[in-house]
């Protein structure tokens, strides 16, 4: 198979240097030292470009009106099979890098939303049942408790009719359906 | 334009809150139900005079307590209360230390003008006392009779029930 031909690969050291010469012709330098020539090899050059983290799409669509225009290749302009290889093959990995960006953010965007309004959800509505008040003969037996030398049973005994309707009341706020 | 990434996000929202209220408003149940038949299996040891039992079921009601979500609120409530009655049957037991820690734990819920908290100041003092601490009994004793001046306002303000 030609090494044109499997875009998964990584970059291989000859490409990488054919991708540096590209960068560089981009760039509006050296571009008659690019020195390349062969279609198979344009073909390398672009995929290398096009895994490269630098390619962006406006780098892709620079690369791509250079070649169009035919001055891209040290003036031996691309043939037409060139001219498709480039035209899938640097547009493409861009345009499905940019639809995964697309998804990606889409992602966070969702993400980022579900956990604002969860957040807000959870400050305005975690703050529990509202429980009922305690009556007067549970203040009163606290109130007793809370001296030196008073027994604290009195307090526990009215804690257990009011514990009661508070499990009661916070019970039937968790039953009902959200 | 209604893009893909806008119906992502929607669908995303969507199953977030889908996975958010349903299982946790059913874990809330599960607790608090279980919250209920601890008390119940306390009241009913302590009956019987089984401390221990009873003691070791409300252990396993705040020890649990942790793994299950539910509104902040509402666990606060169960489990301060919890905590006050731990600390309750350990000042039965002559058992302050423990009565203090029980206390305190429940206080580190957050302490609010609410009935949990004035009786878990209440159970602090009353520990202080039996530890020697004069100050801290003083300081609890005071802070929950601040608390419960603020109360027996509502409780007189309220019909009665």
């Amino acid at each position: 198979m030609n090494r044109s031909d499997d875009w998964n690969r990584p970059a291989d050291d000859e490409e990488r240097a054919a991708a540096e010469r590209l960068a560089k012709a981009l760039d509006g330098r050296a571009v008659e030292s690019a020195g390349i020539e062969a279609e198979l090899e344009v073909a390398a050059l672009v995929r290398a470009a096009a895994m490269s983290a630098e390619l962006t799409r406006e780098r892709s669509d620079a690369v791509w009106a250079r070649i169009a225009e035919g001055d891209a290749v040290a003036g031996a302009g691309p043939g037409a099979g060139v001219r498709a290889v480039v035209a899938t093959r640097v547009r493409a990995p861009v345009a499905r890098r940019r639809g995964v960006h697309r998804w990606l953010w889409g992602a966070a965007g969702a993400a980022a939303t579900a956990a604002v309004v969860m957040l807000v959800t959870s400050v305005t509505t975690d703050r529990g049942t509202k429980l009922p008040p305690p009556n007067v003969s549970l203040v009163k037996a606290q109130a007793q408790a809370a001296s030196r030398g008073a027994g604290i049973s009195p307090l526990g005994r009215e804690m257990r009719v009011y514990r009661e309707r508070m499990l009661v009341a916070i019970s039937a706020t968790a039953e009902e359906p959200r | 334009m209604i893009t893909r990434p806008f119906c992502a996000a929607v669908l995303g929202t969507l199953v977030a809150f889908s996975c958010a209220s349903g299982p946790r408003s059913r874990e809330a149940a599960a607790w608090l139900r279980d919250a209920v038949r601890a008390h119940r299996a306390a009241d009913e040891a302590l009956a019987r005079r089984d401390r221990e039992a009873a003691y070791a079921t409300l252990v396993g009601l705040v020890g649990t307590a942790e793994r299950f979500a539910t509104e902040r609120g509402d666990k606060r409530a169960v489990l301060m209360d919890a905590y006050f009655r731990l600390a309750e049957m350990a000042l039965a037991a002559k058992n302050a230390p423990a009565a203090l820690l029980w206390s305190s734990r429940g206080l580190k819920l957050g302490a609010a003008n609410d009935v949990f908290s004035a009786n878990l100041l209440i159970a602090k003092g009353h520990a202080a006392v039996a530890l020697g601490d004069d100050a801290l009994a003083s300081e609890s004793f005071h802070r929950a009779l601040v608390i419960n001046d603020a109360l027996l306002a509502v409780a007189l303000a309220e019909p009665a029930q």
